[in-house]
């Protein structure tokens, strides 16, 4: 299982975000398509305005990471966040609502979790 | 011919190239009889190698599948050894029948126990431990390991059949469909994403869902209405199996966070942005159809091993009832290198689950439609000769052995 610290904190270089941490940084695929579909529009586009610039630099920072290792709590939690940004892009760019209407309801639609790389 | 041959694939009639084929209206009954449905069962699908996962899901010793397969009334255990090998048995306890793993459709275990009497079976399905063994009068344990179940593998894919002694071997039941995708690189790749739900329609309602794309503009409005074309190319038929390649639209317009991903890996639509498919990757595009994205390939009768550059998916219909399918969706990638690649393959995932749910919305709606009984026919475009291809194959082998079946 992933490790969560209580703290919610994040690297230093993205301390700005650490307050998104509580609701927005989850280790399973299947929170955060919950989290997206149950949010409103208005709360996913000021995530995806918050966090969407800075992806390419938490991607360059995650890069001095082995992928072949679990990464630390802290860091886990930003790489968290830059999935849970796909996922909102998903509402925000091609959906314009929190969830695609007419599709299998999503608690019909199982997602089995696959682990990230180096567990 | 020749003239065929010169124009464009986007542009060609199959049907003209497949006039075996026919081009009349197609009869529903096949959709929605339970009586047809029982001749599938026997005659189709206890004869069929079905796909019931890639062995790069269970890598470990100990690591295993279960597959809940309605259609020949079993529950079957896919586990790898501890000496590496991958077998599928029964998961039917040999004592008295209660299934040995029932909690989970994957996990990993050290070896395989039965709650109900703690009967334990080693990973390779000897019977290992007997409680009160001596209260069995003239018991022989090596006589009562996990029944097997007829699997065989092809470039780690673990296909089960229902019969003991199938006539044909999985390659040799694969024929020339398999020969193109023997060069793709699927022991490079590994379990990205999996999804899988049970819909209220037959079968078949499901695969046709996956074999046209006259239904992008439509039911892809969201996902991918300028990503591809509402055509398939090249359309090829081995046997009872059927491959297809979907082309990118040259319109495509991605979205801003189909770039910033196409910056990090490869993938379904980011190999879109810019056009960077090449239509060169092994195993993938055997017509050098255009503006390549992937190719779908249908193993006959209900499995898909659909190939593009640096990723594949699977589709898997289990038939629980005429009217009843059991779905099961897996995308696999090469491994992400770097953390920015696994973020940018997020998108992949979401892209896929998202677009797939989409192509599921028609299926219990389609069903109900058909049940009404107010179409005995439906009317198939040029574009829609796979679904001809499967109704003409299914249709030839239930007259073979029952006779004439639908009108």
């Amino acid at each position: 299982m992933q490790q969560q610290s209580a703290d919610g904190s994040l690297p230093q270089a993205f301390a700005s975000l650490a307050h998104l941490t509580a609701h927005w940084a989850h280790a399973s695929e299947h929170a955060r398509r919950e989290k997206r579909a149950t949010s409103t529009m208005e709360e996913l586009r000021a995530y995806s305005d918050l966090v969407g610039p800075l992806v390419p630099a938490i991607a360059a920072y995650l890069d001095e990471f082995p992928v072949s290792a679990p990464l630390p709590p802290q860091e886990s939690r930003l790489f968290q966040l830059a999935q849970m940004y796909m996922e909102v892009a998903w509402a925000v760019e091609f959906v314009g609502e929190p969830e695609e209407r007419g599709q299998v309801p999503r608690h019909r639609w199982h997602i089995h979790e696959i682990g990230e790389p180096g567990r | 011919m020749a003239e065929l041959q010169a124009t464009h694939p986007l542009e060609r009639f199959y049907t003209d190239e497949h006039p075996e084929l026919g081009t009349g209206p197609v009869p529903t009954e096949p959709y929605v009889s339970r009586e047809y449905f029982e001749q599938e069962r026997a005659h189709i699908f206890r004869n069929a190698w079905l796909l019931a996962c890639h062995e790069s899901e269970i890598p470990r010793p100990g690591d295993f599948v279960v597959k809940h397969a309605a259609i020949f009334n079993a529950s079957i255990l896919i586990v790898r050894g501890r000496d590496g090998v991958v077998r599928a048995f029964h998961n039917v306890c040999r004592h008295r029948g209660n299934k040995v793993v029932c909690e989970s459709e994957h996990g990993h275990t050290e070896a395989l126990f039965c709650k109900f009497h703690g009967w334990t079976y080693a990973l390779d399905g000897r019977l290992r431990g007997v409680p009160e063994q001596d209260r069995f009068r003239g018991f022989d344990k090596s006589q009562h390991g996990l029944k097997p179940f007829t699997m065989q593998m092809w470039k780690g894919f673990v296909f089960v059949h229902a019969q003991e002694h199938p006539q044909q071997s999985l390659r040799e039941y694969l024929g020339t469909l398999a020969d193109p995708l023997e060069a793709f690189p699927f022991e490079q790749m590994r379990p990205f994403a999996h999804y899988s739900t049970t819909l209220r329609s037959n079968w078949k309602v499901g695969v046709n869902a996956f074999q046209e794309a006259y239904h992008v503009p439509t039911v892809h409005a969201v996902s991918a209405r300028s990503l591809f074309v509402c055509r398939l190319c090249d359309f090829r038929f081995h046997g009872p199996h059927r491959a297809m390649t979907l082309p990118i639209s040259p319109d495509f317009k991605p979205k801003p966070v189909e770039i910033l991903s196409s910056r990090f890996t490869t993938g379904m639509s980011q190999n879109a942005v810019e056009m960077s498919s090449t239509g060169r990757f092994p195993g993938t595009n055997p017509c050098n159809t255009p503006n390549y994205s992937f190719d779908i390939n249908i193993v006959f009768p209900s499995s898909f091993i659909d190939v593009g550059e640096g990723y594949y998916f699977t589709y898997e219909f289990w038939p629980i009832e005429v009217d009843q399918v059991h779905f099961i969706m897996k995308l696999y990638t090469l491994p992400a290198q770097k953390w920015s690649q696994r973020i940018g393959q997020e998108l992949s995932r979401i892209f896929l689950r998202e677009g797939i749910s989409e192509d599921l919305s028609t299926l219990e709606t389609t069903q109900e439609g058909l049940q009404s009984g107010a179409l005995p026919h439906m009317v198939l475009s040029d574009q829609e000769i796979a679904i001809r291809h499967q109704y003409r194959v299914i249709e030839d082998i239930l007259r073979s052995v029952c006779g004439s079946r639908a009108r």
